[in-house]
């Protein structure tokens, strides 16, 4: 399936919001779901423990109507977070055409935003995808909380953006970055439009 | 007219938002398609919600695509003050003309015609025009064409004909997005709450917005300082406008939720349109080149036509590829039959297959070049001072070829090793990478150039040489024997010295003697003339010695001796008594010695007859009766008829 179809005038743009458990990732699509227009959006789908874990994804259609013609998706995804749910987020990701990486701003998970981003690039790589060459935002959460406790986007810029690649500071329970985000990725992905790629 | 278009009013320069979201889309598809949908268009709205932005958006949209579009923008306000000038002056035809021959006609305030039943006429008499014609017409009005008070029901009719759109006032979200364009597009730079003032600042008219936008950046341009936001608060109660921001002095911001998914839904819209519509660009692009470079573009064209079109990329680059082709079949038709360069064909993208068919055609009627002969090598000629300055001169033209001695022109008499000369220059030229080396008779080169001429495919002859790296022609001499050989030699011959081919001929007789055309001659002699001697007693012996051995497994030297003296005026002539004395002793199990050798070929029995009967001079007998004759041209008795052919053509 490739991110256009000329024939059916078709946009399907699959974005998956990647990181460490409790990153934000599921706030992140809740969010969106709250301010999207009934008419727009489809059920979200959520499995969730009784931790309020997520347990295998979340998945938020989108319907953004008839653009240019083209009638335009987007299916926004999260992965679980959890380090025992490695299957679970390989397949996720098979198809993506951008991902999010939220990170969890606070420093004692300084180490899980690394290992969830490692983890990340194996995945890639299990599905034949280099990392850099598939649209990628970072999207440091948590930022609300007191300074003591975080990183700020710098710092998290030096430690996880290699690449430099566009980074948002965000406090997902209030929206602060949330939209920003999704605008940032959403527009890296579009503009690979014709070249159609995705992970396989 | 197109001149009215202002450059700043694109698709991509507007906010999209759910207000006016299906006259956007209207409109772009409008210019996807001039006069295949919403055919007339008809966008009413207030003023200042963009509709005249939208128009010239669909003008610029259109003229993007096809730069050959004639679009016209004419607003009724123009047309009611042109129209009775014209009309005064007798030039109402023409310009009404120039309306009605417009693919686009773009017309603006539609309802500035209430009441005008003498303009109203005449724009219905336009439009009838036009649509008669499937051009597209795109109106904008402030209202509803059932709204406009004292419109004639015909040209109402004809207004909601197509589609009717609005464009509503747009959302305080909308218009904060409307600043900060505005804002970034000035380069200015206002603290965020000052936007937001902006947004709220009870302006519906985006025109009006935008105003006031300028006028904040010229007031904040004119102090130097950043603008406040009190001042800026300040400014608006001047306008009259404070009311909007809340309670007055009360200093409270506005507040409004800002639609984020709006906003997000409206860079989507801008960024997938642009991405989408960049095909158009680069299929009108590829067309404007590929026609300019003499190619057919109906493909591309149909594709800008196309409502649902297939992959345009992968036909651009389908189409990219079979232009690439048809160069690549062009270029091989050049050496192959020129004849064929220029053809329709190669221009017709969509006639590949017809191209490479015919190439193909022209390849198969072609003839290999004639390659010399692998049996003459010029490592096997043995030097000697008779034929040293023949062999030094080969070895520079091996070593140079094109530029040492170009052309060379080797002249002995039959048998003196010229053949062998030219096809060991000849095998040596063509183990160069990327040669090309032509090694012929001149009989054959001629029979070539008569076909050509007799076919009508002379430049065929002339493509087919003209690519050598070397040509090589054998007895010159017999071209005496044909018609004059006319331009195409002299052309050909120029050809080749100038790419620096070589060229390398052999002849009988010497070149002054040739008789040949003038410029023939002065081609051929140009480079350098070098001579073969006949054989001395050293080569002679060196012949047989190495004809001998080839056979023997012991030469002996007094066989040797008499054979290289026997009278022989060339080395294939000495060639053939040897392999004769060979075969005949092979044929009658006998070893050949002297005396079998003298019985063969002098007619001798073996015991030496008295040779005072007879004056011998080195090997020709001279009989008593007088007269001067070679005992071995008198025909005694012949083995067989190969020994005869051996003996007279050898």
């Amino acid at each position: 399936m490739s991110l256009v179809n000329f024939t059916s005038r078709e946009i399907t743009c699959k974005i998956v919001y990647y990181g460490p458990g409790r990153s934000g990732k599921t706030s992140n699509l809740q969010y969106i779901y709250g301010r999207v227009p009934e008419a727009r959006r489809g059920r979200m789908v959520s499995l969730a423990t009784k931790g309020d874990r997520t347990l295998f994804f979340d998945f938020l259609p989108l319907e953004l109507g008839t653009i240019s013609g083209f009638v335009t998706r987007f299916q926004l995804y999260t992965v679980p977070g959890q380090v025992y749910y490695n299957a679970t987020r390989k397949l996720v990701l098979q198809g993506a055409d951008g991902i999010v990486f939220v990170a969890d701003s606070q420093a004692r998970r300084f180490d899980d935003n690394l290992e969830s981003l490692q983890n990340l690039q194996e995945n890639l790589l299990a599905h034949g995808v280099d990392i850099r060459e598939l649209p990628l935002v970072y999207q440091y959460n948590k930022q609300d909380l007191p300074a003591d406790l975080i990183l700020g986007p710098d710092e998290l810029d030096d430690a996880l953006n290699f690449r430099a690649v566009q980074s948002f500071g965000a406090d997902c329970l209030s929206g602060n970055g949330v939209f920003e985000t999704l605008r940032g990725i959403s527009e890296l992905v579009l503009k690979r439009l014709a070249a159609g790629s995705r992970v396989a | 007219m197109i001149s009215l278009l202002k450059p700043s009013c694109r698709f991509t320069t507007l906010v999209v938002a759910p207000t006016n979201q299906l006259a956007v889309t209207a409109a772009r598809a409008v210019a996807d398609s001039p006069g295949r949908i919403y055919n007339p268009l008809y966008i009413y709205g207030g003023p200042g919600l963009g509709k005249t932005h939208l128009l010239m958006a669909i003008g610029h949209s259109v003229l993007d695509i096809d730069p050959s579009c004639t679009v016209e923008y004419l607003s009724i306000e123009d047309f009611a003050s042109a129209w009775p000038t014209a009309r005064n002056a007798g030039e109402e035809e023409a310009y009404r003309r120039h309306y009605v021959d417009a693919e686009v006609l773009l017309l603006d305030d539609i309802h500035l015609l209430a009441y005008r039943r003498d303009l109203q006429l005449e724009i219905l008499r336009v439009l009838d025009s036009v649509l008669e014609r499937n051009h597209q017409v795109v109106m904008a009005s402030d209202r509803a064409p059932n709204r406009i008070d004292g419109l004639d029901e015909r040209l109402a009719r004809r207004c909601a004909a197509g589609l009717v759109t609005d464009v509503a006032t747009p959302a305080p979200e909308t218009r904060l997005e409307v600043v900060r364009r505005r804002v970034q597009e000035r380069g200015a730079v206002f603290h965020p709450d000052i936007l937001e003032l902006l947004a709220g600042a009870g302006q519906s008219d985006l025109r009006q917005l935008l105003a006031l936008v300028d006028k904040f950046q010229e007031v904040q341009r004119r102090t130097h300082l950043p603008l406040t936001v009190e001042a800026a608060r300040g400014l608006l109660n001047d306008m009259g406008l404070a009311e909007a921001t809340g309670p007055a002095g009360g200093g409270q911001r506005l507040q409004f939720q800002a639609d984020e998914f709006g906003t997000f839904l409206s860079d989507v819209t801008t960024t997938v349109a642009g991405q989408l519509e960049a095909w158009r660009s680069r299929v009108a692009e590829a067309i404007l080149r590929w026609e300019g470079e003499g190619f057919r573009t109906r493909r591309l064209e149909a594709l800008l036509q196309a409502d649902l079109p297939a992959d345009p990329n992968a036909i651009l680059e389908s189409f990219t590829a079979d232009v690439e082709r048809l160069r690549g079949l062009e270029s091989e038709a050049q050496t192959v039959s020129p004849d064929l360069v220029g053809s329709p064909l190669f221009r017709d993208p969509d006639q590949v297959a017809a191209a490479a068919a015919l190439v193909e055609h022209a390849r198969q009627g072609r003839h290999p070049l004639p390659a010399p002969s692998r049996m003459w090598r010029l490592e096997d000629l043995i030097e000697a001072p008779g034929n040293l300055d023949a062999l030094s001169a080969a070895w520079r033209v091996i070593d140079q070829p094109g530029t040492r001695h170009n052309p060379l022109a080797v002249v002995a008499p039959s048998g003196c090793g010229k053949t062998h000369v030219l096809h060991g220059i000849a095998n040596k030229l063509a183990e160069a990478p990327n040669a090309t080396i032509a090694c012929l008779t001149a009989s054959d080169f001629i029979a070539d150039l008569e076909a050509a001429r007799e076919a009508n495919r002379l430049s065929a002859w002339q493509s087919r040489y003209r690519g050598v790296t070397g040509l090589l022609i054998d007895d010159i001499h017999r071209w005496t024997d044909h018609p004059p050989l006319g331009a195409e030699l002299v052309e050909l011959l120029d050809a080749l010295l100038e790419a620096r081919a070589q060229l390398v001929v052999t002849s009988v007789v010497p070149m002054a003697q040739l008789g040949l055309d003038r410029g023939i001659m002065d081609r051929l002699q140009g480079g350098l003339v070098v001579a073969l001697a006949p054989p001395d007693r050293a080569i002679r012996s060196r012949v047989v010695e190495r004809l001998l051995a080839a056979k023997l497994s012991l030469v002996d030297p007094e066989l040797t001796s008499y054979l290289a003296n026997r009278p022989a005026e060339s080395v294939r002539s000495l060639q053939g008594l040897v392999h004769r004395l060979l075969n005949n002793a092979e044929v009658q199990g006998k070893t050949p010695t002297v005396a079998f050798a003298r019985e063969l070929l002098e007619g001798m029995p073996q015991a030496p007859p008295a040779r005072e009967q007879r004056t011998r001079l080195s090997g020709v007998v001279v009989p008593v009766a007088g007269g001067l004759r070679s005992r071995e041209k008198m025909v005694w008795h012949w083995p067989d008829a190969g020994d005869r052919v051996e003996e007279e053509w050898s």
